[in-house]
């Protein structure tokens, strides 16, 4: 009840910061974007829609993740709220939980207009839907299991570091994730307790490399069911242990 | 108050229609051609590493910069067009779906300039890479029978590849014909005007009917 409560309130604060504007931004850009390429180029205004949509609601969603996730914490504290949170029967591990929660809900929110947003684009490139549109929805499901992942690391970061700090961090996993396969690869090459750092390493980067999905359902091809079902697992398990730092950290965080 | 913010807005558009004539100004100086001619990342491993997973959108803008780069060099008639290839080859290595850039981009390449870049063995490079991803696309054996039979008068090669392209479900039937056409009466006028009517029937694109007519047209005088 009380996670409810601060997740309650703190979909409230995001919305009165206007973060729901970014979707009117997206549907803007989307407009413009399959407009402009119909006159300047020959036969992809259905590609770039989709992937355009697909790029645009991925680093909209990411900046709006890091920028509302790493502020969560340090402006309880700078405005002083915090203290009177915790004053009364709340664990630390409740407000973590419902800031999270919150902040889940709002970019569930915001991803979910822009999902609908790329749809209208569509529709307005090629009239009525078709059964691969489907698979389009799945593309933007995927971004918003890793925009909880990146939510949950910039509210990770930002228990025990500044807003800056936790941006940058943020930000950082986020690009290198996209490289997770790449390092896993890489890490092999080591010998002794370097590879096996290096390798632990490895596979503590949130492995966004799987969600690429946008290139292909841009052709109308399918995405299989497994990889449906891998990655909603994965980004709960890897949400999950995110989470569970975040909380340790600010438990041990001394709060002045 | 009042008169302050009459000030600032007027030295704001001021200032705003200074910078947007010093940049034409700049570009005014830079030369066409030196601007055009810049391609600063030529690998496509690391542009689909640089993308973040989205390198279907980088490809749709390497296509529209091959489009952008041929429309403006034929415009200019110019004989030359160095960076097409290298344009159509990054496009079509992160998207290896993109079709169009395999059908017009071999029709870019192709014909002899002003009309194209006269490099017809690219052109057949770059569709048999196109077949090679998208075996189900009769367009792209017509496009290489095309070229083979147009640019390169390989007869033999132009009728297998629409030989090829016939029996891909669901391909134009004409496909067949045109297959033992090029076999049977090959460097005919008659197989040449049969090869640009099917373009003109097979295609919405009102730049390559354009390109078929005028043609028909030209065979027609002969």
């Amino acid at each position: 009840m009380t996670v409810l409560t601060i997740a309650r309130s703190t979909f409230r604060e995001a919305v009165r910061d206007r973060v729901l504007y970014s979707p009117a931004v997206f549907a803007v850009l989307m407009t413009g974007a399959a407009v402009l390429v119909g006159q300047v180029s020959i036969g992809i205004e259905r590609l770039v829609v989709i992937n355009l949509g697909l790029a645009a609601t991925t680093f909209f969603g990411v900046i709006v993740a890091i920028l509302v996730g790493i502020g969560l914490v340090a402006k309880e504290i700078q405005k002083r709220t915090l203290y009177t949170v915790l004053s009364r029967p709340v664990a630390r591990w409740q407000f973590v939980a419902g800031k999270f929660v919150g902040l889940a809900g709002t970019l569930a929110i915001n991803g979910g207009l822009m999902g609908l947003g790329l749809l209208a684009a569509l529709r307005y490139v090629s009239p009525g839907f078709s059964g691969a549109d489907v698979w389009v929805l799945v593309a933007v499901y995927f971004i918003l299991l890793q925009l909880l992942m990146v939510c949950a690391l910039a509210l990770l970061f930002s228990t025990f570091s500044s807003p800056l700090l936790a941006g940058v961090f943020s930000f950082a996993l986020f690009v290198l994730g996209n490289f997770a396969g790449e390092l896993r690869e890489a890490a092999q090459g080591g010998v002794g307790w370097t590879h096996h750092l290096a390798v632990g390493a490895a596979y503590l980067m949130p492995n966004f490399s799987a969600f690429s999905v946008a290139a292909g359902v841009a052709h109308g091809e399918s995405i299989a069911s497994l990889l449906i079902w891998h990655n909603s697992i994965y980004a709960v398990t890897y949400t999950g242990l995110v989470l569970c730092a975040a909380i340790l950290a600010f438990e041990w965080r001394e709060l002045q | 108050m009042r008169r302050r913010r009459v000030g600032v807005g007027l030295l704001l558009a001021a200032c705003l229609a200074s910078s947007v004539a010093l940049v034409r100004r700049t570009d005014e100086q830079q030369s066409a051609t030196a601007r055009d001619e810049m391609l600063y990342l030529h690998s496509p491993a690391l542009l689909r590493r640089l993308s973040l997973g989205h390198e279907g959108l980088v490809a749709d803008l390497y296509w529209t910069r091959a489009v952008q780069y041929f429309g403006v060099r034929h415009h200019a008639r110019a004989r030359t067009f160095p960076l097409l290839e290298p344009l159509l080859e990054i496009a079509t290595a992160l998207d290896p779906k993109l079709t169009v850039a395999y059908q017009f981009g071999a029709n870019f390449l192709s014909p002899p300039p002003p009309d194209g870049a006269g490099q017809p063995e690219k052109a057949i490079q770059l569709v048999e890479f196109g077949i090679r991803h998208n075996p189900e696309e009769w367009r792209l054996y017509y496009n290489l029978g095309f070229i083979n039979y147009l640019e390169m008068k390989d007869y033999a090669r132009a009728s297998e590849a629409f030989g090829r392209g016939a029996k891909v479900p669901g391909a134009h039937p004409f496909l067949r014909v045109l297959a033992a056409q090029t076999a049977e009466h090959a460097g005919e006028v008659e197989t040449a005007r049969l090869l640009w009517e099917t373009t003109l029937e097979s295609n919405t694109d009102p730049l390559v009917r354009e390109n078929a007519r005028k043609h028909l047209r030209e065979l027609q005088e002969r």
